[in-house]
């Protein structure tokens, strides 16, 4: 295998990335002086991915919400038993999750890699589905949802996605509901999974104590080739007008919990990195706890420390997202958008320079942790970029790029506000 | 490795630092520990929020805040916990080294000053913390305090934790009650905090890359100034087992929760390796008894599983069940526990379950945070091992002592959160 060493001068960060001959994408990040590895092996099929078909097909198939997550769930389960047992054996720590536009398998071990990292690659490659298993997961994940029913901080989040999005499956759980999870069978998660788990659209990332030799043995071992199958997704036409400004809904909670989301275009690769690095550098300057507003509420006592603000992009969707815990939300998300007009020419070169150089030490910070080193070699992967493309970025963004920005994402008519009130 | 290094530095005051050049940041952290008292709890928890927000160096927040984000965004945080019968109230500060930064500054020494700056020059007006800063931090604590109730799981371990150790002199909230809180005054809490900084024991942490000689001698030559008097901290102290108790509590929620406190035994004299050792095989992990029978076996639950709670010796099994399944779970939560007491015990499941623990163990190194935390657990204890040490101990206990310690383990409470009465199936 041909790996291409990726190096960071400032810092003298690096990592390798190779093509195996399969299709797989590997990124290898050795640590030295670290006792565990991460390791996270993914495929870009996550809960928005409903309605796709293989390049060869003529019909698009459209498959019920919760079928990724329902898809990973049942991965774990084989004819031996459960995967799980096999990292027991090592004492590895083995793990899995479904996100918007993902799903990705991982282990983290301080002991024998190399068959960690065999298991790991074997489990995936070895789907195993019966109709009773699916029926018995219905089951355990309905009861999964359940208990994010009772969760006032999914709650007011997947509110928030619902009252921003109006066609977009991202506005639905991604573990589906109850019903939509009653339609799963295990053909339909044998056609996922042939389409999605195939090795040219999935990566595998391990970070910490490590070898590049030591990898790829396991590579040459483990990796079964398959032909290469394409997958098209049929693109969401998502309006980019909100669904509904307020949604509320009542759970046993103390302190009335909120989050407002403004809806901005999605962008792909570099240029939706780009707009990220941007746009948290306003957040930071205009709502952070830097600024004039977070110093104000906080006095007010409109907002506590739970208070936070977020970029939320993926694919096909994109959006700034805050969060926290307020008595009077509603006077929260007036201030918000009152605040915008205090920066007519935008924010000062002082406050840009000063959140830069916090995004650019938070960055390096990241690489103290393995699992944060491989969760964002993967999630660089996914995005179409490179591990420090931004860092490289942030150096590159200039004050009026991000000015020029601010009028165009904050738009009071693409602000949504959702609100979980004490029941 | 990350052998953990320790110095007294007189008054009550002790010095711990583990450097690793492998870590890009270095976490400062000062932690003020005095017994827990009932009555005076809220007055010690809203210091480290005020400590936070601004001092006499950075008078506002904002100040304060662009300082942080100027080294190159430093964290800073808050805490307040307990450790047995004392409360701890936690400072601290983690900065890129100065390998890192873009102009060669000298972090480290400017994050220690700032630890420092925050706990000894607070913003005073005339002598007290400000009116303004008092009430917006009372809410701060009341907000934590309230809360604890939108994560269900969580709520329901500390709900059970309080009933339990409550006649034993536990289970306190180290934030206080909300009646303590909103009573606060400016007065109130200047003198809590004068008492803090003469009275409490004070561990200093340093854990990084860097020199940790520049972080001591910025300390050291701070604390030589302050006027103290160090009381004793709060013994170790174990519970005691008692009556085995029921109680039921609702709340409009769709899945139960279950929780079932469970005494090991355990004498403040032993170490807890083999009872630790029972609770993973009992359900600390995806192979575990709990896990592969409650949960995978007969689908009753989404999540069982089981800890021991340090320094208590206290075990939790905690588990999300539908309200029907109450009952199911519970019985065979107490009859895997009832099977590995009569010796039921594969050597599978004893390899597994070291492994496990080795592994955890071995991840602690790994992270700045995870090193502090794990030693600061441990200050109470007589001896105070490293990971690997400990791990190693883990390691040796067999499957007799896990038997036995097995044995020793006694249903103390069962604790249900559940739906509204009508509710129930």
């Amino acid at each position: 295998m041909k790996w291409n060493e990726i190096r960071e001068e400032k810092t003298g960060l690096c990592y390798y990335q190779g093509k195996h001959p399969s299709g797989l994408t590997v990124l290898l990040f050795p640590m030295e002086g670290y006792a565990s590895s991460y390791a996270l092996f993914g495929t870009n099929l996550g809960s928005v991915d409903q309605t796709f078909k293989r390049d060869t097909e003529r019909e698009y198939t459209t498959v019920p919400h919760g079928v990724a997550h329902f898809l990973e769930h049942k991965m774990f389960e084989k004819e031996y038993g459960d995967a799980f047992t096999l990292f027991a054996r090592t004492g590895a720590s083995a793990n899995a999750y479904t996100s918007f536009d993902r799903t990705c398998y991982l282990f983290s071990a301080t002991d024998k890699l190399e068959e960690n990292l065999g298991y790991l690659l074997d489990f995936v490659q070895e789907p195993y589905f019966t109709p009773q298993t699916v029926e018995k997961e219905q089951g355990i994940i309905g009861q999964e949802i359940k208990m994010y029913d009772d969760d006032p901080g999914w709650r007011v989040y997947f509110n928030l996605l619902g009252a921003l999005y109006q066609k977009h499956p991202v506005r639905i759980d991604i573990a589906g509901t109850v019903e939509s999870i009653s339609h799963i069978t295990s053909d339909l998660l044998y056609q996922c999974y042939y389409n999605f788990y195939n090795l040219n659209n999935m990566v595998l990332s391990v970070a910490g104590n490590l070898t590049v030799p030591q990898v790829e043995q396991v590579l040459q071992k483990h990796i079964k080739p398959v032909a290469p199958v394409t997958v098209e997704r049929l693109a969401v036409e998502e309006p980019e007008e909100i669904a509904a400004p307020l949604v509320r809904q009542k759970l046993s909670v103390a302190i009335p919990l909120f989050q407002i989301g403004f809806k901005g275009r999605p962008l792909e690769g570099k240029e939706e990195l780009r707009q990220e690095l941007v746009d948290e550098i306003l957040l930071e300057a205009i709502f952070g706890e830097t600024s004039p507003f977070y110093r104000r509420l906080y006095q007010q006592g409109l907002i506590n420390q739970t208070f936070e603000s977020e970029v939320f992009s993926g694919r096909g969707y994109y959006a700034l997202l805050f969060a926290g815990e307020s008595r009077q939300p509603q006077e929260v998300q007036k201030q918000l958008l009152a605040e915008l007009k205090q920066y007519p020419q935008g924010i000062s070169e002082e406050a840009f320079l000063r959140c830069r150089r916090l995004m650019y030490g938070r960055q390096i910070q990241g690489f103290n942790s393995v699992e944060n080193t491989a969760s964002a070699m993967i999630n660089a992967a996914f995005a179409g970029v490179g591990l420090f493309d931004a860092l490289e970025l942030l150096e590159q963004l200039t004050l009026e790029e991000v000015n020029a920005r601010l009028p165009e994402i904050f738009r009071s008519d693409r602000c949504a506000l959702s609100v979980i009130d004490p029941a | 490795m990350e052998k953990q290094m320790s110095v007294d530095l007189g008054a009550g005051v002790v010095f711990h630092w583990i450097t690793d050049p492998r870590f890009k940041s270095n976490r400062l952290s000062i932690h003020f520990v005095l017994p827990m008292e009932v009555a005076r709890r809220a007055d010690r928890a809203i210091l480290p929020y005020l400590w936070v927000k601004r001092c006499q160096t950075y008078p506002d927040m904002t100040s304060l805040s662009c300082r942080l984000a100027e080294l190159y965004g430093a964290g800073l945080g808050a805490k307040v916990d307990k450790l047995g019968q004392n409360q701890v109230l936690s400072l601290a500060i983690t900065g890129l080294d100065d390998r890192f930064t873009l102009e060669g500054e000298a972090m480290l020494t400017q994050c220690a000053q700032l630890l420092l700056d925050l706990v000894q020059q607070p913003y005073l007006e005339d002598g007290l913390f400000s009116a303004e800063d008092v009430e917006t931090e009372k809410q701060t604590l009341s907000d934590l305090i309230q809360a604890k109730i939108n994560d269900k799981r969580r709520y329901a371990t500390l709900r059970a934790t309080e009933l339990l150790l409550k006649e034993q002199g536990g289970g306190l909230d180290p934030l206080g009650t909300l009646e303590q809180v909103q009573a606060l005054t400016p007065e109130q809490v200047t003198a809590a905090y004068h008492q803090v900084l003469k009275e409490s024991r004070i561990h200093l942490f340093f854990v990084g890359c860097g020199n940790p000689e520049t972080a001591r001698e910025v300390f050291q030559n701070a604390i030589a100034g302050w006027d103290r008097d160090p009381k004793p901290a709060a013994p170790l102290h174990r519970y005691r087992a008692g009556e085995n108790r029921r109680v039921v509590e609702r709340m409009d929620v769709t899945q139960s929760k279950l929780v079932l406190c469970l005494s090991s035994g355990l004498t403040e004299e032993e170490d807890p390796f083999a009872a630790q050792m029972a609770s993973v095989v009992l359900g600390g992990t995806p192979s575990s008894k709990l896990f592969l029978n409650v949960r995978e076996r007969l689908s009753l639950c989404y999540y069982c599983s089981c800890q021991l709670a340090l320094p208590s010796g206290v075990l939790l099994v905690s588990s999300g069940v539908e309200h029907q399944n109450v009952a199911a779970a519970h019985d065979e939560i107490l009859r895997q526990l009832s099977l590995l007491q009569q010796g039921e015990l594969t050597q599978q499941e004893l390899d597994q379950a070291q492994k496990a623990v080795l592994n955890s163990y071995r991840t602690v190194g790994d992270s700045l945070s995870a090193l502090e935390n794990y030693y600061m657990q441990r200050i109470l204890n007589p001896v105070i091992r490293s990971p690997q040490e400990e791990a190693q101990l883990l390691g040796q206990i067999t499957a007799e002592q896990i038997i036995q310690a097995a044995q020793r383990i006694q249903p103390q409470l069962c604790y249900t959160l559940t739906g509204p009465e009508k509710e129930e199936g």
